[in-house]
């Protein structure tokens, strides 16, 4: 079995050339997800530029910081809807 | 359990029950991600995954150019390594962890190759005049 192949279009163009600085690495970004997402929920994250760069950049931080949106959002009594739409995560 | 583990690294930055999700997130994560992978190979070849997409009537040139300026940073500009490590997370997407464990490398270390990457291929195309072409987030 064979891996996927995807189309070479705008958005692989866009991830292939994306600006990455400032560097934070994923052991970084792990390390400070929980305060970011809380930082998101309370339309704070301006203060945590690096992080919002990785995870534009690294799709698997990506999606482990929408998934820890959900139950952080819970436990504050808040909407994680819009903070998704933000992350792409619709 | 691994979070008990991680007890003297909480420093009081979120709520500590956000803090322990994230541990179990990434466990989670990591485990779907493992499976969705285990019976698919990755070939760490494959400029072939390059297949330019259709652009919309009136692009035709210019996509076209864009796409082959691209494939050429791609082919010509990144190291042999870079170049498998870029291929195979961006454009076969092949999620990171998952390329970690066939490489017996780390997730941080396939980041940085992924990060210098990134920086060699946006300096080609800055050369090349293509970089200003390239589409924004949600652009057809």
């Amino acid at each position: 079995m064979t891996s996927r192949a995807r189309p070479f279009g705008p958005e692989v163009m866009r991830q292939l050339t994306l600006d990455t600085e400032p560097w934070l690495s994923c052991d970084d970004c792990f390390h400070h997800v929980d305060e970011y997402v809380e930082r998101l929920l309370a339309a704070q994250e301006q203060a945590m530029p690096a992080m919002a760069v990785h995870l534009r950049g690294c799709p698997a931080c990506a999606e482990e910081a929408e998934t820890l949106v959900i139950p952080a959002a819970e436990d504050s009594g808040m909407d994680p809807r819009p903070v998704l739409a933000g992350l792409g995560a619709g | 359990m691994r979070v008990l583990d991680k007890l003297a690294t909480f420093e009081g930055r979120s709520r500590f029950t956000t803090w322990a999700y994230k541990f179990a997130v990434l466990r989670a994560a990591n485990a779907v991600r493992d499976r969705a992978w285990r019976s698919r190979d990755v070939h760490l070849d494959s400029l072939d995954a390059l297949v330019t997409a259709e652009p919309g009537p009136g692009q035709y040139v210019e996509a076209i150019d864009l796409a082959d300026a691209v494939r050429r940073a791609v082919a010509t500009d990144l190291s042999p390594y870079q170049r498998r490590i870029v291929v195979a997370l961006l454009v076969e997407g092949v999620p990171i962890d998952v390329l970690a464990d066939r490489l017996g490398t780390t997730r941080n270390a396939l980041y940085k190759t992924l990060h210098d990457g990134r920086k060699r291929l946006r300096a080609s195309l800055t050369r090349s005049g293509h970089l200003d072409q390239i589409p924004e987030r949600g652009a057809q």
